[in-house]
């Protein structure tokens, strides 16, 4: 911008030169023109000369990263303007010396000043070396080096006002400024060009960022399909997620009840005070209870695996081991079914103490087949202590209550039979009354003790071979005084078929005893009394029971009093009689039926009765023919 | 009039003296002479000094029972041989199986037997 201010003050300048230097001026002025001319020229010169520097300066300042205080366009205007009206009023005021001396070997030595500044400034922009590039500064050159030319050898040597030289020198100036234009134009036209480049790229980038924007705008669109997809999909997630965790509640709920769940069957399992240990098919050790390792002395972690009956064999009181097949675990697995058993042997702890057991043992059935067992067992040492001082007691009391009894019994029996004097009627009668009492009270001790043992589970079954028949006779026999008081009719039916059958011989007796002494006692006077013992095939009725295999029946009935409807289902209970039993004859303890029921019961065999009150009652008794099967106990019923 | 040494002996051991006396009281009216213990201990020495033809012994008593004088009687060479019939109020068991073992004349439980029956079992065994 220097450089073009620089040429146009300098045009200014030299269109001033023109003026004055013009012959209509010259004439007017006369030596005022010659002077104004060459001050005009030299000072045109030195301003262009100047303007070229400064236009470098402020590139070499721009160059060396230094700031710039640039003056404002407006400013060099005005600058330049003043300077052109200063120069010419100066002029016109004051007058000046000359410039040139025409007798001088130099005619203008001023004119060595604007040529050092175009030298200066040629030699700056030369360093430059856009020169080379730009065609601004490749004619800027040309003109520099025009305008040293036209300050140098015509200029110095012009001697006159308007010489040769003179007018070459104007020429070359005027040639450089040409040159300048060129440069100007010639980079101008460049700027243009290549500003319809970059407004063609422009435009073209416009056509492509058109068709961005179109594919763009197609894409967003595609973009905000795709958005609300996936919105939809966040949304659906998202109610995905709540059910997520939803369902991971649920679980976790599931889980704590679970975890409370495993919690309280852990509690239950080692809060059980009863052994607890869960094997498998083969017997082996899967699972053990606190109470089982107390018990047994053994650690779960190292039994686990181990075969349950090797870890704790079933020994005999003496520690020799028994057979197995009465050991629960084994029977349970062998016969699919829950077996109990009770003090029938013995486990050794591992100090080597024995204690007795009681065990129940459960197959763990999957599909009907055996997958383990659980056996729940527990040491019944304080349970046999127990059982033992009952039966000491039973013994005890069956000794201590019968002494008295049986001495009461025998003075009544002597004084009746007047062995101590004669008795009149009344004393007989009272006597009587003892006696009879006093059997009742022996009776009554005997069904006791019977009973007590049968709950204990201490009376035994021997069997042995047993006339049913023969059974029969003699407690009909011993009740002969009691049928004959009444005046009883008493029908005996008995099967020559039937042979000897292995039964327990006192507990048949207990049977044959309870059932036709209640026929007797229960039947009024001169009533009947029929007893009935045969063999029955297998299938065929015995009152309104079939029976399933071939047994001995037992049929007493009696035309008695009978047993009220509504009381048939209580009289094979303990201690309970008939009302109308009761009522009608006191003696009788309520224990003789319960007492039958529990030997069949006990034995394998059936009782049961059709009765109609004020008709009489029939009882019914069937053992199947193999008869009773043994069973051990401390105790025999008497 | 018989000859004391005619008369049959029997030596009652029973510690209980109401059931003792009832027992001597019915013997002798019955005929028998009677000899009386009040324990086993007692009993054992009597039978061995005084060798009765029968003894009515009684199994609990105190200072030694009846199975234990049994026992001890059975060591001797003329009690190897006497005849012993068990009168006791103790019932069918183990106790009972343990007396029926050896070899006995009879296991009666008083309170089952008359007093008469008891002379009749007595005059089964001991035969005039």
């Amino acid at each position: 911008m220097f450089i073009g201010l620089g040429f146009l003050g300098a045009g200014l300048f030299n269109g001033f030169n023109m003026v004055v230097t013009s012959d209509l001026l010259a004439s007017r002025l006369g030596d005022q023109s010659e002077i104004l001319g060459s001050w005009t020229w030299v000072v045109s010169g030195l301003y262009l000369g100047f303007m070229i520097l400064h236009a470098w300066y402020i590139w070499w300042r721009k160059k060396t990263g230094k700031q710039n205080k640039t003056l404002s366009d407006s400013a060099t205007y005005v600058i330049t303007l003043g300077l052109t009206v200063a120069i010419a009023l100066f002029f016109f005021i004051l007058p000046l010396p000359s410039l040139y001396f025409a007798d001088g070997m130099i005619g203008r030595p001023v004119e060595i000043l604007p040529a050092a500044l175009f030298g200066l400034a040629l030699l700056a922009h030369g360093a430059r070396g856009l020169w080379r590039k730009q065609s601004f500064d490749h004619w800027l050159i040309i003109s520099l080096i025009l305008l040293v030319a036209a300050s140098v050898p015509y200029m110095l040597f012009s001697t006159q006002v308007f010489d040769i030289n003179f007018a070459a020198a104007k020429i070359i100036r005027m040639a450089s400024y040409v040159a300048v234009e060129i440069g100007l134009l010639s980079s101008m036209f460049k700027l243009f060009k290549r500003a319809e480049k970059q407004s063609e790229q422009v435009e073209q980038q416009n056509l492509q960022l058109l068709g961005t924007q179109q594919r763009s705008s197609r894409s967003l669109s595609l973009l905000k399909a795709k958005e609300h997809e996936l919105n939809k999909k966040v949304s659906e997630l998202k109610v995905t997620r709540r059910a997520m965790l939803n369902v991971l509640e649920d679980l976790d709920h599931e889980r704590t009840s679970l975890q409370e769940e495993k919690a309280k069957d852990e509690a239950i399992l080692s809060s059980i005070g009863d052994g607890l240990v869960v094997t498998d098919n083969d017997r082996k050790i899967v699972l053990m209870n606190a109470a089982a390792e107390k018990l047994t002395g053994r650690k779960f972690k190292q039994a686990v695996g181990s075969l349950w009956p090797e870890v704790l064999p079933a020994v005999d009181e003496d520690g020799k081991k028994i057979n197995s097949s009465q050991i629960a675990l084994k029977s349970a697995l062998e016969q699919k079914s829950t077996v109990s058993v009770f003090s029938k042997y013995y486990f050794t702890r591992a100090n080597g103490t024995r204690f007795p057991v009681a065990a129940t043992a459960s197959p763990i059935l999957v599909d009907g087949e055996p997958a383990g067992a659980i056996v729940v067992f527990r040491d019944i040492t304080k349970e046999a202590e127990i059982d033992r001082t009952k039966t000491e007691f039973v013994s005890l009391a069956s000794h201590q209550l019968r002494t008295p009894l049986s001495t009461v019994s025998w003075y009544a029996e002597m004084l009746l039979d007047e062995e101590a004097g004669k008795i009149n009627k009344e004393q007989k009668l009272y006597l009587n009354e003892v006696y009879h009492a006093n059997q009742r009270m022996v009776e009554l001790v005997n069904a006791l003790l019977n009973v007590s043992r049968l709950e204990l589970g201490t009376f035994s079954i021997n069997p042995s071979p047993v006339n049913f028949a023969e059974a029969s006779r003699q407690i009909v026999k011993e009740l002969e005084q009691k049928i004959i008081a009444k005046k009883l009719q008493v029908e005996e039916k008995y099967d020559d078929s039937l042979k000897s059958i292995p039964a327990d011989q006192n507990l048949v007796r207990i049977i044959f005893q309870n059932l036709i002494s209640n026929a007797v006692k229960y039947t009024n006077d001169k009533g009947s009394v029929s007893i009935e013992v045969k063999r029955v095939p297998a299938g065929k009725k015995v009152g309104e029971h079939t029976v399933k295999e071939e047994s001995v029946a037992i049929v007493v009935a009696d035309t008695g009093y009978g047993i009220p409807v509504e009381q048939q289902d209580d009289i094979f209970g303990k201690l309970f009689r008939a009302d109308n039993a009761k009522s009608r004859e006191p003696d009788g303890n309520g224990l003789g039926l319960y007492i039958v029921k529990s030997i069949l019961d006990q034995g394998g065999g059936k009782v049961w009765f059709d009765s109609t009150e004020g008709k009489g009652s029939t009882f019914y008794v069937t053992l199947p023919i193999t008869g009773m099967q043994a069973r051990e106990g401390t105790r025999k019923l008497n | 009039m018989p000859r004391k040494s005619s008369k049959k002996s029997i030596l009652l051991v029973e510690d209980e003296p109401a059931q003792r006396n009832a027992l001597r009281d019915k013997l002798k009216r019955e005929g028998y002479e009677t000899l009386s213990a009040a324990n086993g201990e007692e009993g054992l020495q009597m039978a061995l000094d005084k060798h009765p033809d029968l003894i009515l012994l009684d199994i609990i008593m105190p200072i030694m029972d009846g199975l234990t004088m049994l026992e001890r009687l059975r060591e001797n060479d003329w009690g190897s041989q006497a005849r012993i019939i068990f009168l006791t109020n103790l019932g069918n068991g183990e106790t009972a199986d343990r007396a029926a073992g050896q070899s006995i004349s009879a296991y009666l439980v008083k309170t089952d037997w008359k007093i008469s029956d008891i002379i009749k079992k007595i005059k089964e065994i001991l035969p005039d």
